[in-house]
């Protein structure tokens, strides 16, 4: 979900505008808001009865009254990924912006010419060149969701695993396993599990980046 | 002309909606921490009625101490940990990005699999290690923990920021009689400010914002700031405006450092220094 919300981002501000350095400074907000507080931001924004975030979607008619998104078995997790959609995707707008730099400017110039309207030079000329970037990025939201410390922080934060067990994922598992619950051999199996998991990633990933170079 | 104009107007509206995003959530917070209690847990929420604004929640947290304490202590690991990571990392980084040895690409290739590492793993073991090693609790310990999980990476991007200076002013200096310490201090790191500024800038927000460490390395003796953040979320009685404001200010430092110096970050990361 961060990566093509951070392409579009990350589109829309290599068109030059005024006010666009002003626009990427903002992204450098989430970007370093440590992740608790990013966590605590959404906790006070969605809080059923007094959270602007609620009410206002209380009002557009998206929630019903005093909606629980953190308390909904179901929804919990999708609550969860909207807040680390917040924190992940500047950081993959920044990737792509980076990319997108180096995008060589004849080639769109020329598409124009021939007589490309901007949506086929997006699909011919923009998107196969980002196709590395694309990949890399995808891989790499793949271990920040499965290893990073982010989603970690964001689970204890606001939900600490609830309601009930909706929201444990393998990596908080590991860790309440381990500390809280005193079961150090056991939450290091755990995290023996998720390491193999994130070998694979990281071999996958290690291969997209020998080959864009 | 008019197909031009439309979309400006659209790129205007999608970048008015991409500040909206990045923002608000953060402003609503600020203005939070300035309501009082009473104004807060009453409905509508503020942004739909007027309210009253106070400084008291500031003023609390200010005064609370295990939250000074904590600010303190995250400052003490953070300043630690950066000062570590960029002379560690410049030192390995500038060995094998220069120097040829043998195992060279074994070194390269195990250091970006390190940092592949879920952290999770690497916390079961540096927490008994560092209890083996009887430091678990100090400020060093802390600052091993925060610095075996940002070395590899840092040393990666260091790399290739090195890679990137002409291996010709190396030898230049080499001949003018310069030992490789003095090379590397003396000419290329301050070729590449930029990208050593960037190091800089993201070890210490890394070691700033974490929290697992903070809360199984730091136990008695040292407390950091983002678990106090944790229990203000996860206390019995959970105070609003207070919790806000110890947020804001928690997070005022790092996003301070990225706002101060927003212009250099963000051309380092354009430039590549993040890829």
């Amino acid at each position: 979900m961060g990566v093509p919300l951070g392409l579009g981002i990350a589109l829309l501000l290599n068109e030059e505008f005024r006010g666009r350095s002003f626009a990427r400074a903002c992204l450098l907000i989430p970007w370093s808001t440590p992740p608790i507080v990013a966590a605590l931001i959404f906790f006070i924004g969605f809080n059923p009865s007094f959270g602007p975030f609620t009410y206002a979607l209380e009002r557009l008619g998206i929630f019903p009254h005093q909606f629980r998104i953190f308390g909904n078995p179901d929804l919990a997790l999708f609550g969860l990924a909207v807040v680390s959609l917040w924190k992940s995707a500047p950081l993959f707008a920044f990737i792509f912006l980076s990319a997108l730099q180096n995008l060589p400017i004849e080639a769109v110039e020329s598409s124009k010419v021939y007589g490309a309207s901007s949506f086929m030079v997006f699909r011919k000329v923009t998107l196969p060149f980002l196709k590395p970037t694309l990949a890399v990025n995808c891989i790499l939201s793949g271990i920040l969701a499965l290893s990073g410390t982010q989603a970690f922080d964001i689970i204890v934060g606001i939900t600490g695993g609830g309601p009930g067990y909706h929201t444990y994922m393998l990596y908080y598992l590991g860790y309440m396993t381990a500390f809280p619950w005193d079961n150090l051999g056991y939450g290091a199996t755990i995290s023996y599990i998720v390491t193999i998991i994130a070998v694979v990633f990281a071999m996958v990933l290690l291969r997209l980046w020998y080959k864009r170079v | 002309m008019g197909k031009s104009r439309v979309k400006r107007a659209a790129i205007y509206i999608g970048a008015i909606a991409v500040v909206l995003f990045t923002l608000a959530p953060y402003i609503l917070t600020i203005f939070t921490s300035l309501q009082r209690e009473v104004d807060l847990t009453s409905r509508p929420p503020f942004p739909f009625k007027s309210v009253t604004f106070t400084l008291d929640s500031y003023t609390y947290i200010l005064s609370y101490e295990p939250f000074s304490t904590g600010f303190l202590h995250s400052a003490i690991v953070a300043v630690m940990t950066t000062a570590f990571v960029l002379l560690a990392g410049s030192l390995g980084a500038y060995a094998i990005a220069r120097i040829r040895f043998p195992g060279r690409n074994l070194l390269f290739n195990i250091i970006v699999i390190v940092y592949m590492l879920p952290s999770l793993a690497m916390l079961i073991p540096i927490v008994v290690s560092l209890k083996i090693l009887g430091i678990l609790d100090t400020f060093i310990g802390m600052m091993f923990a925060h610095s075996i999980i940002l070395l590899p990476l840092m040393t990666w991007f260091l790399i290739g920021i090195f890679a990137s200076v002409p291996g010709d002013i190396d030898e230049a200096c080499r001949i003018d009689g310069y030992s490789r310490f003095k090379s590397l201090f003396k000419m290329v790191i301050p070729l590449t400010k930029l990208g050593f500024l960037m190091i800089l800038v993201f070890s210490f927000i890394n070691s700033w914002n974490d929290l697992m460490f903070a809360n199984t390395v730091g136990l008695v003796k040292i407390k950091l700031l983002q678990p106090r953040i944790l229990e203000f979320m996860s206390g019995a009685r959970v105070l609003y405006t207070q919790m806000a404001a110890a947020g804001i200010l928690s997070s005022l430092p790092v996003v301070a450092l990225a706002l101060v110096l927003q212009k250099q970050i963000i051309k380092g990361i354009m430039r590549g220094a993040v890829k």
